[in-house]
């Protein structure tokens, strides 16, 4: 254990060198994998990626900095309009308008934290709230921008000639990201910002007192995690070729704060679980209840319905998420193996 | 001036109800410091039975109004000892998303059973309109508004001048001295689950009789935000004045500001841009306590 946190500190980008080989080997099995899937598993991985990203925002900022956020399918939504807008109506080539997407949604996203400069706990998820609501009615309101109602096409994108319009391989596009996501928040939580986020969420007051500006590292914490939003929120426009106003209400947003509660708190591998359960769920759900009721109209019912016992039993029983489940699970099995670690 | 007034009455018959509403959700905060998301889902379960109990069996209004709220009472009963007792020790935001995965249950249950559709509330009261001089608004608006008034005035009652209504307050103002003196915590817990949720009732079935029923109905415990917070989180008269001035509000900015700029859809979302408001300039809103934790 001990070796384990020395390496750890001397390497940060890296972890140990088992858990780097174990985390390259299953990166690269999940690429080669996708390659051979049919459309609906690419869809399935697709979503999951792009969640994933977007919950590891979101974990940023309400794991391991204490802040809340209930307005994160908006921000989302700004990312993914942003990007349509910047490469269609400005002409911009698609990576710069995925990380200017990404820096819009940041600055969206600083706007509607700064309330967290004085509020926290409820105070502060009612501000989120009215943001996501606000920003819905934003999208409706400006056509130019979102196409209102319409919503607006978007194409999968070419970079140096090299065309992502097929789904599995636009699926390794989304796939770099999410990577790439995974490693800069692995890093942030190890670096001095990261500190000063558990520092704040831990307690603010004490944080100060040791040399953090509170407020500089609450709006960082905000920037980051919508940065993540944004950029997600472009992903998904590009893989759905279309972006409407719909994929990005209250509910989406509920979702995720479902997902990374489920998923687990202040985890990257949080985020990326509780993204894989949130898609997964609501298929094998369907395919249960299609042996129960063939009634494709109380489907989605049951399905809501589910999600809000699965949620609250969650937090009743394992508040710390599948993140802990997966843990135990594995010590249990290394436990029954004799392994000691 | 015709225009400005009718926009005015509806805005505060319309708020009445939103105060209602957020007197529930002022009394299960100030008794157990959580905010119920699912408050709206509460309403709106509320104001199904009603109609349910009204169809099914053709009993009259009265008794049927009272049956709902005694199911709302079990309702809220079971809510609380099933899972918010589970939660006293948990963080701010697992509380709050338990409300909302509440909310989120409830709301599939009214699906399931009601359907996604709107159904009409049974004429109770007339729509025929009344003239008040200067406008005419419909009876059951009236009905409502007085319905509303006399419901605050029975909770203001119950709470100053019932010994229930005393440990309550004294669990408010502070939790530790009233547990000291013996006040029974988990009991009043559960009878601010109980009051709340009976409060929603009377405004689903207000809400219901004047637009019918829908899953949409659950929108009102989202509007009613912007009024909890500008009467200030833990004030009940500040709920009871804020809602209708969120009534108010919501109408004048859908009636004003549409004609004036011609942007659709503002009146709903007003109030929230005034949320975003007060948080910034006075997050205690009007009429709540001034301790509110700053960081």
């Amino acid at each position: 254990m001990d070796s384990n946190k020395r390496s750890n500190c001397s390497r940060p980008l890296l972890g140990t060198r088992h858990e780097c080989i174990g985390a390259i080997g299953l990166i690269v099995a999940v690429a080669v994998i996708s390659q051979f899937l049919d459309d609906y598993f690419l869809t399935l991985l697709t979503t999951i990626s792009i969640y994933a990203l977007a919950g590891m925002g979101l974990n940023l900022l309400m794991g391991n900095t204490g802040l809340i956020s209930i307005a994160h399918a908006g921000f989302m939504g700004v990312g993914a309009f942003s990007s349509a807008y910047l490469i269609h109506d400005v002409g911009l080539p698609v990576l710069l308008s995925i990380i200017l997407a990404g820096l819009i949604t940041s600055a969206v996203g600083m706007f509607f934290g700064l309330p967290s400069l004085r509020l926290k706990g409820v105070y502060l998820a009612m501000a989120s709230f009215a943001a996501q609501i606000i920003l819905y009615w934003a999208f409706e309101v400006s056509r130019w921008f979102t196409g209102g109602q319409d919503g607006r096409f978007v194409d999968r994108p070419t970079i140096l000639g090299v065309s992502f319009f097929e789904s599995n391989h636009y699926y390794l596009f989304v796939l770099a990201f999410t990577v790439i996501g995974a490693i800069v928040n692995f890093n942030i939580l190890r670096s001095k910002l990261g500190r000063a986020f558990s520092a704040v969420r831990d307690r603010a007051i004490a944080a100060e007192l040791m040399g953090i500006n509170v407020f500089r590292t609450k709006m960082a914490a905000f920037g980051l995690s919508t940065f993540y939003a944004g950029v997600a929120g472009a992903l998904f426009g590009f893989y759905l070729e279309f972006v409407a106003i719909q994929a990005f209400t209250l509910f989406i947003s509920i979702q995720f704060l479902a997902m990374v509660i489920i998923g687990g708190l202040g985890k990257v591998s949080g985020s990326i679980l509780g993204a894989a359960f949130i898609v997964i769920l609501p298929e094998v759900m369907d395919s249960i209840a299609l042996m129960i009721t063939p009634n494709a109209g109380e489907m989605a019912p049951i399905r809501m319905g589910v999600f809000g016992l699965i949620v609250v039993v969650f937090l009743i029983y394992e508040p710390h998420g599948l993140a802990r489940s997966w843990r135990r699970f594995v010590d249990w099995g290394l436990a029954r193996m004799g392994v000691n670690r | 001036m015709d225009y400005f007034l009718a926009l005015v009455v509806n805005g505060i018959i319309v708020g009445s109800i939103y105060s209602v509403v957020a007197l529930g959700l002022v009394l299960i905060y100030k008794a157990t410091e959580v905010v119920n998301f699912a408050q709206g889902e509460l309403l709106m379960i509320g104001a199904y039975i009603c109609l349910e109990i009204i169809v099914k069996t053709g009993m009259p209004f009265i008794p049927a109004f009272l049956m709902s709220m005694g199911f709302m009472a079990i309702l809220a009963l079971i809510i609380e000892r099933v899972v918010l007792r589970k939660m006293l020790e948990a963080p701010v935001m697992s509380v709050i998303m338990v409300t909302v995965g509440i909310g989120v249950i409830l709301r599939a249950v009214v699906i399931l059973v009601w359907k996604a559709i709107s159904i009409p509330f049974p004429e109770i009261f007339s729509r025929e309109g009344v003239s008040l001089g200067f406008i005419t608004i419909g009876q059951v608006y009236i009905w409502s508004f007085v319905l509303t008034l006399i419901f605050m005035g029975l909770f203001g009652a119950f709470f100053k001048y019932t010994r229930i209504g005393l440990v309550m307050r004294a669990t408010a103002s502070s939790r530790k001295a009233a547990e000291s003196m013996g006040v029974p915590l988990t009991k009043v817990f559960a009878l601010a689950w109980v009051i709340s949720a009976v409060v929603s009732c009377v405004g689903g079935v207000l809400a219901g009789n004047i637009a019918g029923l829908s899953p949409e109905l659950s929108f009102y415990g989202i509007k009613v935000f912007p009024a909890v917070i500008l009467g200030g989180l833990d004030s009940i008269v500040g709920a009871s004045i804020s809602g209708v001035i969120i009534g108010v509000l919501e109408n004048l900015g859908g009636g004003y500001i549409k004609d004036l700029t011609g942007i659709r859809g503002l009146g709903p979302v007003a109030p929230f841009f005034v949320l975003v408001g007060i948080l910034w300039i006075r997050p205690t809103g009007l009429f709540g306590k001034k301790e509110i934790e700053r960081v």
